[in-house]
Parts: C-alpha cells; structure tokens; sequence
C-alpha cells in the first residue's frame, strides 16, 4: 500500500533521514521505533506531503506522492507530534473544520462528530473551548480530528506524548479499534511497549537510519539474544561500569540515573560476580530483575545504548 | 476555502478582546473626539456659516493722498502727463483695494454662502474673538490701501501683512479663514505679477504715458473679475457642511479598519504556532487556500466593522449617510484594500516567522498613516506636504471619499480617491504576490 524507497531529508548538515526504506501493508500497524531527534517526524512529515524529500520516491498505492499528492492527501489520516487544534474554538467547532476540510457535510458530518468523539471519549465537553480541556483530552481530539473521514491510511506521530497511563491505554485501544476497522496505522514513539503491543511490523530508526525491522520476534531472534539484568543501584561510579564490563559474560552495558542494563552473553552464569564489582565499589544495590529480552534490549544490543537516555 | 474562510471569521468572532478593539474602540474614540473637537465644527448640516471680524488698521483717505502724492512727484520726475492721475476718471478709482477684497472677494457669490463678516475696531474685534462670537479676526494692516497701490501700479513691491487671528477652540474655522486669505492674496499676486511683466517686458519700446492707459485691460484679463473666486476643494462647500462627528465617524473608521489588516498575519503565525496550518497543508490544502481564506476574513471583518460604525452614528449622532450606492462602493472598496494589505502582512509574517511584523503595524504603521491620513487632524489643516501625501495614503483616500460623499459630491468628484484605492489594491496584490512566490517546503511549516 506505502512504499518508501531510499528516502533521504538533510536540514543543512543534520541528517535527519538518511536513506531510509520500508513497505507498509494494506491493514497492518507499522510501528516506528526511535529516541528523540531519530528522524520518525521528518519520515512522517514526507510521507504526508509536508516537507519533500531531498533523494528517494514514496508510492502511495503504485503513485508517486510526490507527483500526485492530492491521492494520499485526501486519504490519510494525520496526527501530528504536537496538537494542532483550534484552542479558542470549541471541541465541537474544530471537529466539524476538519470534517470539512475533508469534504464531509451536513448530516454525514454530525453523524461522524458524534461517532468519533464517542470512540475518543470526549463527547461529554464537545461544546468547550479545546484551551480548557486537559492534555490527555487535547491528545485525543487530535486524533479525533484525523479519523471523522475514515481514512485509509493513519499517522499517529507519537500520540501519547505527555499524558497518564489510562488516557494511554484508551488511545492505544483506540488505535487498535481503527485498525481493526479497516485503516492502516503507522505509529511512531519511542516507547518499546506501546509498539509491542500494537504494532505487527516494527521499524527501528536512530539517527536517520533504519536499524532493524521486522516482526517483533524477527527483531529479537534477529539479535538472538536472551534474557537481561536490570540492576538497582545507589551511587554508579564509572569504576563499576568498568568492573562490570570486564566479567566474562557481560556482553553489552548501558546505565540511567541508578539503572544498570546488562546484556549477557552464554548460559548457566554466575550473578555473584556482577554483585561483587557492585559491592567492591560502594554500591547499595537495591533490586536486581533478571528479564526476557524486549525491543529495548533490541534497541540497546543494536546501538549500545538505551532507548531513553 | 469557504470553510476555512469561515472556520477564521468564527475565530475573529469569538475573540472578545479583538472584538473590543475593532469594534467598540473606534466608537468610543469617535465620541470622544467629536465631543471634544466639536468646537472646531459647526454641527449643522448644510447651513455652515463663518462668522469673522475684520479691523481696518488703515486711514483710507490718507494713504490715498499720500499715494497720489507719490505718483505726481513720480510723473513729475519722468514727464508724465499728471491729468491722467487726477480728475474724475482716473484709473485709480476703479482699481479700489478696498472694493476689492470687501465687494469683489468676500461678497463674492461662493464666499457669501457661508461667510459673513462685521468690521470692528482692534479692541472690540479681539473681544467678540475672546467670547467666540467670531472664529477669527482679519487684520488690515495699516498702510494697506498705500501699500496696494503700490504693488499693482509701481515697479516697487511693498510687503502687505494680513494678520489673521483664530480662537483655538475654533481651529478649523480658523484655518478655512486663513485658507480665504492666502487664496486672496494667491488673486492679488497674480494680478501684480501679469503687470509687472508688462511693465518690463514692454515699458522700453512704448512712451511712458501709456501704461496707465493699459492698466485695466490687465486686471480685466485676470480671472477675479469674472468672479471666478475658486477655493479649490477644500473642505468647504456649499451644499453640505459635516459636523466633528460625521468627520471623526470616518477619520475613525478609515483609521480602525487597517487594524483588521494585522489579523492575518497573526491568524496565519497561530496556525503555525498550534501546528493547524501544517494540520491543513497535509490535508491537501494549497497555501493560497488558506490566504484567500484570511483575505476574505478581513475583507468581511472591514464590512462588518463599517456597517457598525456607520450604523452606530447614524442612530446616535444622527448623521445623515446620504447617497448610499456610493457608501456601499466606497466601504467594499476599503475592505479590499484593507485585505489586500493584510495579506502583505500576511506574506511577510510567513516569511519573518514572527508576529513582530503584524505588531509593528498595528502599533506603529497604523497611527502613522492615520496622522497622515487625516484620522487624527483634517488634513486641510496640517502642512501641505502632508496632505499630498496623505491624499495617497490608503485610508486617506477613504476618507476622503466618504467626506465628499458626505458633503453631496456625486461619483465623479471622488474617482481620484477610487483610483487611488484600487491602486493601492494592486500595488499591494502584487507585492504579496512576490514575496509568498518563493517559499521552501521547510521555511513554510517551520513553526
Ligand atoms: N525543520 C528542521 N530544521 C532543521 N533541523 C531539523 C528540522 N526538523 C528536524 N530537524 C532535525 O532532524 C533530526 C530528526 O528530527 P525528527 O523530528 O524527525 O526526530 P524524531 O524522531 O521525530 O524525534 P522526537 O522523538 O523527538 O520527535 C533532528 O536532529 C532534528 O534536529
Ligand atoms: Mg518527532
């Protein structure tokens, strides 16, 4: 359904995208994986005509969005990383603009209105202004406003970006139910388990590039990795890094604030050394969870570092 | 488009602090000024009069002596035939300075309309002033009667000084008198100069004593004499005179509509900011889409704003918009011109990416225009420069032509203010036009 094939964007010397390729299928959720500044909004921004790549063509159902983009444009859905909405018109108002920006009218139009701001939960303030409506609440119009014209194709650019747990989950159930409708999504964040749980085929960017894709157990077995050793711990020093680093099975080593990530390599290991150049180095070590690999042990086995840092 | 369009006036609409100062600023200001300004007018409609005072600083007799006095010793002292200066039939009695300006100039048909005049002594003449019961008092000087003799009969040129003085509280009638003065004296100087270039052109090839002779074919070919006194446009007229509110109404208005023109920009620089004007980009919205929508906004922001302020004097002032069609062109024409200038800002504000350049103009650009305009001061009252230039200023020519409608003047005597708008529309267009040309994808979703 979405092509894109060898996709470059430089904003002066920033190689934001560089050289990128991946195909999205009728009906799947692609996820976008990346920390900040990997180049997810730039690749985004192309593909919904904002911006026009430097090198590379993109192909909307066999055509060229470059050279037709109205094709795309009326059948995609876009919500972009920050919120674009109206903040002194009401939730009401701005849901029935962007239906017509659509080209959605009349009774159809109320119909959707009603319809999507049930699905996104707002239908209880639709007659407040949108600047005092909560984040969460602000996020979910945002994606309200992309879906009132059941687009084919859906681009969330990180949704969830700022907002709790439970406003969360209902936007990730209800990307789930869009899908599930009928649409493609293509859903970028830097949260492994949003993407986990969503998406069927997974892109890997860091700086402009496309590390890994795949299927989430293509990308795990793609690393073969196993399992890795999260340490709680007061007071890291660079000396117990160094220590840890030197243990024999100790594969990969990455660190935030007083969490050590440690990726192993060989079975039947022995953790009391790891304790050891813990204790030798005044650390307090306050839980250790020994984990099932995950994307972000993917993300970390790939780049050395983690996701978030 | 229409839906964006719209989707801006909703906004414009919904903004309670925009709206005051669009709307309800003009016409609190208007009341203001008009009451506070209205001693400068004469509220009454068509019968507009100015009343002044004239002191004859000057002994008539006297100076007429002393000016036949000098022509016989000059006579005397070329060999001139004296007879020609004396008697009953003499020239001199016709060309009489005192008929001139009392008679000829302000008994004038045009002038009398709406200027009548007592003459007073210098005591009682600044008193009346003092009391406001003239607006201004014109001063002879003394030596005049001698002094024009002089002028129009001699090769010698004596320095006349009408002294004009005006009550402040009544500046603008003070102004239109000083205004009747120069134009009199403008008369009078081209009266000396036709003679003076006879007298050299021609003085070296014909005997002396014929000039006298000639004299008054000369004034007679001068315009004065046909009684074809013109005052130019001015603000004075004869069929209709506003009031400081019907004035002020409009200095305001032409002045608040450019207000509208920042809306644009802002409106433009919100959408980038709040990520909607990328929102609509992707979807598949052109950018000409969404600036004929801010155009369009403003060109109705314009209309709503005029009918409200015509209205609103209309029901409290009372003022009478008499020939409505041309009221109707006038405000539709402004409202274009203020959009197409709008979408200068517009374009600019796109391309600076900040909202200084829509600040900068409504906080400093407008009140320059409207001094320049007429909004604040009526032009005919300010240096002439200025109204030169105001006259080509956007809403200078607004004002003017509601002014002139206002008065009674048909669509002929307002074509150069239209000309001027739609002038000011197409520079503006084409400018815009130029500047949203050569926009990189990057610069225009940058937010
Ligand atoms: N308009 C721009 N001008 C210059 N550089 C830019 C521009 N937009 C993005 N970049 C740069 O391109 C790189 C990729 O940015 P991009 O926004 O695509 O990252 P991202 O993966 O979406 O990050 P985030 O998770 O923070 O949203 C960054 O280094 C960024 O600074
Ligand atoms: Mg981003």
């Amino acid at each position: 359904m979405l092509e894109i094939m060898n996709l470059k964007k430089y904003f002066n010397k920033t190689k934001a995208v560089d050289d990128i390729s991946f195909k999205v299928e009728k009906g799947e959720i692609l996820g976008l994986l990346g920390p900040n500044g990997a180049g997810k909004s730039t690749t985004i921004s192309i593909i919904s005509t904002l911006l026009k790549a430097d090198a590379g063509k993109i192909l909307y159902k066999g055509v060229d969005i470059e050279k037709e983009p109205k094709k795309i444009q009326n059948e995609l859905g876009f919500v972009p990383q920050e919120i674009a909405l109206y903040p002194s018109l009401s939730g009401y108002d701005n849901l029935k603009f962007w239906g017509r920006i659509y080209g959605l009218k009349g009774d159809k139009l109320k119909e959707k209105i009603k319809e999507v701001s049930q699905i996104i939960g707002i239908d209880k303030r639709l007659n407040d202004k949108v600047e005092e409506y909560s984040g969460g609440m602000k996020r979910r119009l945002n994606i309200g406003s992309a879906l009132l014209h059941d687009p084919e194709i859906i681009i969330l650019d990180e949704p969830t970006v700022g907002i709790d747990p439970q406003s969360r989950k209902h936007i990730l159930d209800s990307v789930k139910e869009i899908n599930k409708k009928g649409s493609t999504v293509i859903y970028t964040s830097h949260y492994m388990e949003e993407v986990e749980y969503l998406c069927d085929k997974i892109c890997i960017m860091d700086e402009g590039n496309i590390i890994a894709k795949g299927t989430k157990e293509e990308l795990i077995e793609s690393i073969s990795a196993e399992e890795k050793i999260i340490l709680q711990v007061e007071n890291i020093t660079g000396k117990m890094i160094e220590n840890i680093k030197k243990i024999p099975y100790v594969d990969k080593i990455a660190y935030i604030e007083n969490e050590i990530t440690i990726k192993k390599k060989g079975n039947n290991v022995d953790y009391s050394e790891i304790l050891e150049a813990v204790s030798k180095n005044q650390g307090h070590l306050t839980s250790m969870d020994i984990k099932k690999p995950d994307l972000e042990f993917v993300f970390l086995a790939l780049t050395g570092r983690a996701l978030r840092d | 488009m229409i839906n964006i369009f719209l989707k801006d006036l909703k906004l414009f609409l919904s903004d309670k602090k925009t709206l005051a100062s669009i709307i309800l600023m003009p016409i609190i200001l208007t009341t203001i000024l008009s009451f506070a300004l209205s001693g400068s007018f004469t509220q009454a409609g068509s019968d507009f009069t100015l009343n002044i005072g004239i002191v004859k600083d000057y002994d008539k007799n006297l100076e007429e002596n002393k000016f036949t006095e000098f022509m016989l010793d000059f006579a005397d002292k070329y060999d001139v035939d004296i007879n020609k200066f004396q008697g009953e039939e003499n020239q001199f009695v016709e060309f009489n300075p005192e008929k001139i300006f009392f008679q000829d100039y302000l008994g004038n048909e045009e002038i009398k309309n709406f200027l009548t005049y007592e003459i007073f002594s210098k005591e009682d003449g600044l008193k009346k002033l003092d009391n406001k019961e003239i607006s201004s008092l014109v001063i002879l000087p003394e030596n005049y009667i001698y002094d024009m003799y002089i002028n129009t009969f001699t090769n010698f040129r004596n320095k006349v000084e009408i002294e004009i003085m005006s009550h402040p509280d009544m500046n603008y009638s003070g102004s239109i008198t000083r205004e009747l003065m120069k134009n009199f004296n403008d008369i009078m100087s081209s009266i000396i100069i036709s003679k003076n270039v006879y007298f050299e052109s021609v003085s070296p090839y014909i005997d002396i004593e014929k000039i006298g002779d000639n004299i008054p074919e000369i004034l007679n070919s001068n315009e004065y004499k046909n009684g074809e006194i013109d005052i130019e446009e001015r603000t004075i007229d004869s069929k209709n005179y506003i009031s400081s509110f019907a004035y002020y109404t409009v200095a305001m208005l032409a002045m608040f509509v450019l207000f509208v023109s920042s809306y644009g920009g802002k409106f433009i620089l919100d959408e980038k900011r709040n990520n909607t004007f990328q929102r609509q980009i992707s979807s598949g919205k052109s950018l000409q889409q969404i600036l004929l929508g801010k155009f369009l906004m403003m060109a109705v922001m314009v209309l709503i704003q005029s009918s409200v302020m015509i209205g609103f004097s209309k029901f409290v002032f009372k003022i009478n918009w008499i020939n409505l069609p041309q009221i109707i062109l006038i405000t539709i024409l402004s409202s274009l011109m203020v959009a197409s200038l709008g979408l200068v800002i517009t374009a600019i504000t796109l391309k600076t990416n900040n909202y200084k350049v829509s600040d900068a103009f409504s906080s400093g650009v407008v009140q320059i225009l409207a001094l320049f305009g007429g909004s604040y001061i009526p032009l005919e009252i300010m240096p002439k420069f200025i109204g030169d230039i105001g006259r080509y200023t956007p809403n200078g020519a607004v004002l003017k032509a509601y002014i002139k409608t206002l008065e009674g003047y048909g669509f002929s005597n307002i074509t150069g203010n239209i000309l001027v708008l739609i002038a000011n529309i197409i520079i503006f267009l084409i400018i815009s036009i130029l500047i949203i040309r050569r926009k990189s994808d990057v610069e225009l979703i940058k937010s």
